[in-house]
């Protein structure tokens, strides 16, 4: 796995931030407290002078693992910033798992009808999946929540487009570059609290974090950061193997991503 | 807290998922003796409501003994809705054979 400057991902993250909260009137960050989400409001906070100046979201299908809703409790506490849950329904989805599917986008759909973002901040990297990578800095979506990514805007000298039509939102991106060691090796650097999930016990642990549904525990010995570096420098697998939505029809994230899914 | 009241408390849970059950097991929770947790989805599949309402959590004390299983939905507004949220402060057991996957 590549291992890349941390500081000049450091400092494009926290200007891709800034511009984010500049250019936009009503911005919110999604947050899963997973590993990619929590390294963002770190970097929010760094970007704010310690603060997180925007609501964060939680996406709440009702099954996920006790220690991440533990975890969204204690941080959120920590770090002093608002948390809004948006509950989204157990529903039969034709696109696979009734727990995610159409269910996350709908759920997302009526918070921003209600609280009127025009911008999100979500925490997908390149290297985790083949369609993440065809994504911007900043991604316009259309009102129905659809990703037109064979057109999207170019992203040149570092300006990012700003213009929407009413209804519209921009996904912003901002950790787009990173590759998953790099978001360890910053979380051990920062000293970043991450939740416990990720750490090995009975010789399982969690490499990407789901719900209690589709997130399965891959075999692992390692029981901290920097355990976690070591076994990342020497795997050979993939990080979202133990995520079934990604298996159950072919090309599913990229029509689940077309329809709106994070 | 003897089994024989976390029994209690889980056997009202699995006649009805209110919240007031809920709160009853989240309050009985500390002093249950039970420490860890594994959710399972009987068929594997989650497709509809009713699969929620078939899933459960088998709780096991500090020793990974298998002590009781639970619902993890809830009964809200006439829905059934996800309800692992009450389980916190349980950690999940990831015992290698009983993974399913």
């Amino acid at each position: 796995m590549i291992e890349q400057d941390l500081k000049p991902l450091e400092e494009k993250s926290i200007y891709v931030i800034r511009e984010a909260k500049l250019k936009f009137k009503n911005v919110a960050a999604l947050w899963s407290m997973g590993k990619d989400s929590t390294t963002m409001l770190a970097l929010t906070r760094k970007a704010f002078l310690g603060k997180i100046p925007f609501p964060v979201i939680h996406i709440d299908n009702g099954i996920d693992f006790p220690e991440t809703y533990a975890f969204r409790e204690w941080l959120s506490k920590k770090w002093n910033f608002k948390v809004i849950v948006g509950r989204s329904e157990i529903k039969p989805d034709p696109m696979g798992s009734a727990c995610c599917g159409r269910n996350k986008p709908e759920t997302l759909k009526k918070l921003l009808e209600e609280y009127g973002f025009d911008a999100l901040i979500v925490s997908i990297r390149r290297d985790e999946h083949g369609i993440r990578a065809k994504e911007r800095y900043m991604s316009p979506r259309d009102r129905d929540f659809r990703w037109d990514y064979k057109n999207q805007p170019a992203e040149l000298w570092d300006d990012y487009a700003s213009k929407l039509d009413a209804k519209e939102h921009m996904r912003v991106h901002p950790l787009l570059d990173w590759n998953e060691i790099d978001v360890w090796r910053y979380i051990k650097r920062e000293h970043i609290p991450v939740n416990p999930l990720y750490f090995s016990r009975n010789g399982f642990r969690y490499r990407s974090l789901g719900c209690t549904h589709c997130t399965v525990a891959l075999k692992s010995n390692a029981k901290n950061v920097d355990d976690i570096i070591r076994e990342l420098r020497t795997t050979r697998q993939e990080e979202r193997s133990g995520r079934s939505m990604d298996k159950e029809h072919e090309a599913a994230m990229e029509r689940l991503r077309a329809l709106g899914y994070m | 807290m003897a089994r024989a009241d976390i029994q209690a408390i889980v056997d009202a849970l699995w006649k009805d998922q209110s919240e007031g059950h809920w709160k009853a097991f989240v309050k009985a929770l500390p002093r249950s003796g039970l420490k860890y947790y594994k959710v399972v989805y009987p068929n594997g599949k989650l497709q509809r409501a009713q699969d929620l309402r078939k899933a459960y959590a088998q709780l096991y004390d500090s020793k990974q003994r298998p002590i009781v299983k639970i619902p993890i939905s809830e009964k809200k507004s006439g829905a059934v809705v996800g309800a692992t949220y009450y389980m916190k402060g349980l950690l999940t057991v990831n015992k290698a054979d009983e993974w399913i996957s």
